[in-house]
């Protein structure tokens, strides 16, 4: 698993960014394609597609 | 002479004399000790309530194309010079995607709405693009269309001001003596040129700041003299927030202190303009964001950003209800 705001496999969250739509994949650790709007964003892997929910992958809330 | 002598003297030719503050009268406001920095706050305020009334005008802005830039705004993570930046390269938006956007903004109670795309300056089929966009977003919404394509020729901007944009937003950014240590790939005199074309052609001029990349407080004094010259209706104050694989990666934020007093600065140097919360805001100041709002703030930009995001835009709705401010269109030309 890879951290999808700081892209690290090791870290666990603690990049600490707020407010940050995530930024790689945490499966494969490439960066996604994200797309931020008024009241919302919509990000995909290449390969593996929009990554599953914050609250399922490592890095901060 | 004293902090209260020195806003004592602000208030007077602001508020009796209606002149401007000279630039030595600036500077010596800004080095004020923190103890006053509430006191000319206040006073901020009120020149904000005393010249362009109660009402907070509401944003919501999109990106419209992103990443890609040739230029490199070391502040940027959409520049393709900074390998390191995630910020990955993304088409332009169709029009349905931008309308669905402008429908997000028009939900939020605002009444501007601003296209925004990672360019040097557009081509002719990119002017149309966004023309037709806001001619659409204008049908369907109601809300006030601006754009923020880059660097304009004179025939393109006085496309935009016939297609129907009514504000255009092209930063100086920073100083002219500070530009050349955060931008290479063009100059502040280019970017100047456009503010006064953009004027010239009869849209609103948006012409905003990003504070925190390093400049001094005098080459701040410095920015606010050089925007009274292009003479903006709208002046965003955006504060760093540091993208990481960016030359200013590494920076600290603007101490919300700080932030504060810059703020009461801009309003007390542009009394009349449309002074808009813009990016870095929650970063940098985080529990003291209503305390901008009395400290000479009449407009915030709503939502998320060009790629990051913002806070819960009901806590900015919450928070202007709070204060028992007005929501409503701010405008030099309407």
């Amino acid at each position: 698993m890879f951290c999808a705001y700081c892209g690290r496999e090791a870290c666990r969250g603690e990049c600490g960014r707020e407010l940050e739509p995530p930024r790689y994949c945490p499966t494969c650790g490439r960066t996604l394609e994200v797309q931020v709007s008024p009241t919302g964003y919509r990000a995909a892997c290449r390969r593996h597609g929009a990554p599953r929910p914050p609250e399922e992958h490592p890095g901060p809330r | 002479m004293t902090p209260r002598a020195l806003l004592d003297s602000a208030r007077r030719a602001l508020l009796d004399e209606r002149r401007e503050l000279a630039a030595d009268e600036l500077r010596s406001l800004a080095g004020i000790s923190d103890e006053h920095v509430p006191s000319l706050a206040a006073l901020a305020h009120e020149v904000r309530l005393e010249r362009c009334g109660p009402t907070v005008e509401v944003e919501g802005i999109l990106s419209a194309k992103t990443g890609g830039c040739p230029e490199d705004c070391h502040f940027c993570s959409q520049s393709s010079k900074f390998e390191r930046s995630p910020v990955r390269p993304t088409g332009y938006l169709d029009l349905n995607e931008v309308l669905a956007a402008a429908r997000e903004t028009q939900r939020l109670g605002a009444s501007e709405f601003c296209i925004v795309m990672a360019l040097r300056g557009p081509d002719d089929r990119t002017i149309e693009r966004v023309i037709e966009a806001a001619q659409a977003v204008k049908a369907e919404t109601g809300l006030n269309v601006a754009a923020s394509l880059g660097i304009l020729t004179r025939p393109q901007a006085e496309r935009l001001a016939e297609g129907g944009v009514h504000r255009y937003n092209h930063n100086l950014e920073t100083a002219r003596s500070f530009f050349p240590q955060v931008v290479t790939t063009h100059s502040w005199e280019e970017r100047f040129e456009t503010c006064r074309m953009v004027r010239d052609v009869g849209m609103e001029l948006c012409c905003g700041a990003l504070l925190g990349m390093g400049e001094t407080d005098d080459q701040r004094v410095e920015l606010l003299e050089q925007l009274r010259e292009v003479d903006p209706a709208e002046v965003p104050v955006n504060f760093l927030n540091p993208r990481p694989g960016t030359p200013l990666g590494d920076r600290s934020l603007v101490a919300p202190l700080s932030a504060i007093r810059w703020i009461a600065l801009f309003r007390l140097a542009l009394p009349e303009v449309i002074l808009r919360y813009a990016g870095g805001r929650e970063v940098t100041l985080g529990e003291l964001q209503a305390l901008g709002m009395t400290a000479g703030i009449n407009a915030l930009i709503v939502g998320n950003y060009l790629t990051t995001l913002g806070r819960e835009p009901q806590q900015d709705l919450a928070m202007l209800r709070d204060l028992r401010m007005p929501i409503g269109a701010l405008s030099k030309v309407l």
